[in-house]
């Protein structure tokens, strides 16, 4: 072959391939961007079924057809027990991931560290915020601002065994107007079915001063109460029930007895927990499942002490939250995150399968609306308050405990004691700037 | 020249030092520098929550003055010290009964009871309390089982006997520590000592106190003061069991300084109890020291 018919061909080749090389680069799309998101939250049940409910996926997929990002979620646990110990170190660390699971009680101390997101702007330009629940809300706000998006809710309710209500010759269904009405009920099983424990409360060892209508902290110059006659009706409640009428065995607060284990073997006949226990608890395949549960179990609304100033009825309730650590890299994704994750399907779904109050009222929907108690449930939450979200609530509750049960229940000190000794050791827990007598 | 002549001489010294390194950088990293944070913490009022956290302030002695004067610090002293003797005792003598069983020539199935013995102190200590909490429940617990069965009554375990119960916990699961080491002094002592003394007749008991603990004096010694140094910081059991209840009378110091600094989110107090913590474990180490020098 002669030299210029080669140097043509390899000329042509030269040619072609630049050609295409250059079509390649003209129509090549540019990469989608790669973002990693960290979701912090509770292992086991809590983790499982975010996995297991395929919202990552959903979330991943929309971010890349709107936003034409890629979007790894990664989900990073922390076990139960101390969980808001370990969130708050990791915060602290600069470790807790982009959307964390947070408690009600963390988001002042947090936010005052400037770990948390301000999602004010975000909430306003969102129309489903409107739909949520106001005390869900008022959980997740701290001074005006609104750091958290309730995911799932959890007030106290009585609840109570009918076939001991039976035997003791008491109404049933029964929904007590007064604590008068809880005390003389727990008094009638006492004498007809003295085998079974009468009663056990309260969840939450505050509840007793909001029975009394009363508070621990007031918002209008950030002190704690430390002295009121509220707290002193709720020592005469603990007294009550511990010593004046017997109604709960001194062990069973001392020991720690197992109020849920009890309740399902029906030798308690009066419990005051929180709505989860109905299906967390008692329900198919759970730890303590009641087999025949509609038929022994029954629930009431809690009432006041029916004093002046008592409310009628009362519970109080915290929340579960995602909230947007304020450090991370993508807020805009990690709050598309957070709708993706309140979404209503899914805080019913959650809602269904813990026995937890949805926060949200277009929530209430598919198998959550159907089930009768958590469409009782829900009723609860306008009888609800929030615990108080405020800086300090931990030391306040720990020593009101304390007092309860290391003078009042073990040591048999009258609530009048009792009131002083309290109101002393918070002044020394919470500082005496930060504590009044009303 | 001198540098390389120098490095000449020394050049085993430096090839040994090189294999240290990288334990001296792990301890460094790992030990040295957390100790330094946590002095520095407990001289400034850090919290793990709040303002205090962006922008704690250099306080001096204060969290030391406030320790000084916290009666639940001295109360918290008080049962550590009780938790630490109690547990000490019970640790020694057990560790020390399965040490002279396993060196005896009288018993059978040693291999397999050294295995059983070892058991608790392999099992995590975590777990211990999740078993042990099946065990001494007032209504249903094994242990009130027993008692009942041999017509004693039963006991508030977790309430009344909330000390004794964690107790008795580490010294099931700590006793065997003690007991690896005595078991290795024992077998060390020469098997003539006994066999002269069995020649002049001496008893069993007159075997033990004249011959195996003059001998195992020292290990005896160090293995006390290991114990002590294992449970002064002791955290799992009343952790688990008891959250230091009831009233504060199983709150050991390291679980008041963990609920200082990680319940309460008073970091800077918390760091300075856990500073205490330290000194009283290194005054032991010292100790150890000595003793490992004499």
């Amino acid at each position: 072959m002669p030299l210029t018919k080669k140097l043509v061909i390899i000329l042509l080749i030269v040619i072609v391939v630049l050609a295409g090389g250059v079509y390649y680069f003209m129509t090549l799309k540019p990469k989608p961007k790669e973002v990693e998101l960290t979701l912090y939250t509770k292992a086991g049940l809590w983790a499982d079924f975010i996995r297991n409910s395929g919202v990552i996926e959903e979330f991943e997929k929309r971010m890349y057809e709107e936003k034409g990002i890629i979007v790894k979620v990664k989900i990073v646990t922390a076990p139960h027990k101390g969980y808001r110990e370990k969130v708050v170190t990791d915060f602290a660390a600069g470790t807790a991931g982009d959307v964390v699971w947070l408690g009600e009680s963390e988001i002042p101390g947090l936010v005052e560290a400037g770990m948390l997101l301000d999602l004010t702007p975000y909430v306003e330009k969102w129309d489903a915020w409107d739909k949520f629940y106001e005390v869900g809300k008022k959980l997740g706000s701290y001074n005006g601002k609104v750091y958290a998006i309730p995911f799932e809710t959890a007030p106290l309710v009585i609840y109570y065994r009918k076939d001991i209500f039976q035997k003791a010759g008491l109404p049933v269904p029964w929904q007590p107007k007064t604590w008068d009405d809880v005390v003389a009920a727990a008094r009638a099983i006492k004498e007809k079915v003295p085998d079974v424990v009468p009663f056990r409360g309260f969840y939450d060892i505050c509840l007793p001063i909001y029975m009394a209508g009363g508070q621990i902290y007031d918002p209008s110059d950030g002190k704690w109460i430390v002295k009121s006659d509220a707290l002193l009706q709720a020592f005469k409640v603990y007294y009550d029930v511990f010593y004046t009428y017997g109604i709960t065995p001194k062990e069973a607060e001392l020991e720690k007895w197992d109020n849920r284990k009890l309740f399902q073997e029906g030798k308690l006949a009066i419990l005051i927990d929180g709505v989860w226990c109905y299906i967390e608890k008692w329900g198919p395949g759970m730890t303590y499942e009641i087999p025949n549960r509609e038929e022994v179990v029954g629930y009431a609304y809690i009432p006041g002490l029916g004093t002046p100033g008592a409310p009628e009825y009362i519970s109080v309730t915290g929340t579960y939250n995602w909230v947007i650590n304020a450090k991370t890299e993508h807020p805009d994704l990690a709050w598309e995150l957070v709708k993706e994750l309140c979404k209503p399907e899914l805080i019913a779904k959650w809602g269904y399968e813990t026995a937890h109050i949805v926060t949200r009222d277009d929530a209430v929907l598919g198998s959550y609306a159907e089930e009768p108690f958590l469409k009782w449930a829900t009723t609860v939450l306008e009888h609800s308050i929030p615990k108080p979200v405020y800086s300090g609530y931990k030391k306040y509750t720990s020593t009101f405990k304390r007092v309860v049960i290391d003078y009042l229940v073990a040591e048999g000190k009258s609530p009048e004691e009792c009131l002083e000794i309290f109101a002393e050791e918070a002044a020394k827990e919470l500082g005496s700037e930060a504590v009044k007598e009303v | 020249m001198k540098i390389i002549r120098w490095i000449k001489v020394h050049s085993v010294e430096l090839i040994l030092a090189t294999f240290l390194l990288p334990a001296l950088i792990t301890l460094i990293i790992f030990q040295l520098i957390p100790t330094i944070w946590t002095i520095w913490f407990s001289f400034t009022d850090m919290a793990l929550i709040g303002k205090r956290l962006i922008h704690p302030r250099f306080i001096g002695l204060e969290n030391y003055v406030k320790l000084l004067n916290d009666p639940i610090f001295w109360q918290s002293m008080k049962v550590t010290f009780e938790y630490c003797l109690a547990s000490l005792v019970l640790r020694f003598v057990l560790g020390l009964l399965a040490a002279l069983y396993l060196t005896s020539k009288t018993f059978k199935g040693k291999t397999l009871m050294a295995a059983v013995f070892l058991l608790p102190y392999i099992i995590p200590g975590v777990i211990h309390p999740y078993v042990w909490i099946s065990m001494l429940d007032t209504r249903y617990g094994t242990l009130n089982r027993i008692l009942l069965l041999f017509g004693l009554p039963s006991q508030s375990w977790v309430y009344k006997r909330a000390m004794e119960s964690v107790i008795m916990i580490n010294s099931w699961a700590g006793y065997a520590l003690a007991m690896l080491v005595l078991a290795s002094a024992i077998t060390s002592i020469p098997k003539e000592y006994y066999e002269v003394a069995e020649i002049y007749g001496a008893s069993r008991w007159q075997r033990f106190t004249k011959i195996t603990l003059p001998l195992i004096k020292y290990p005896v010694m160090l293995s006390m003061i290991l114990i002590f140094k294992e449970d002064i910081d002791d955290f799992t059991y009343v952790y688990m069991f008891t959250e230091g209840g009831p009233h504060y009378r199983t709150e050991l110091l390291s679980l008041y300084a963990y609920h200082k600094a990680f319940a309460y989110f008073e970091l800077g107090y918390g760091c300075a109890v856990g500073f205490v913590i330290a000194i009283l474990v290194f005054i032991l180490t010292l100790a150890q020291l000595k003793l490992g020098g004499t």
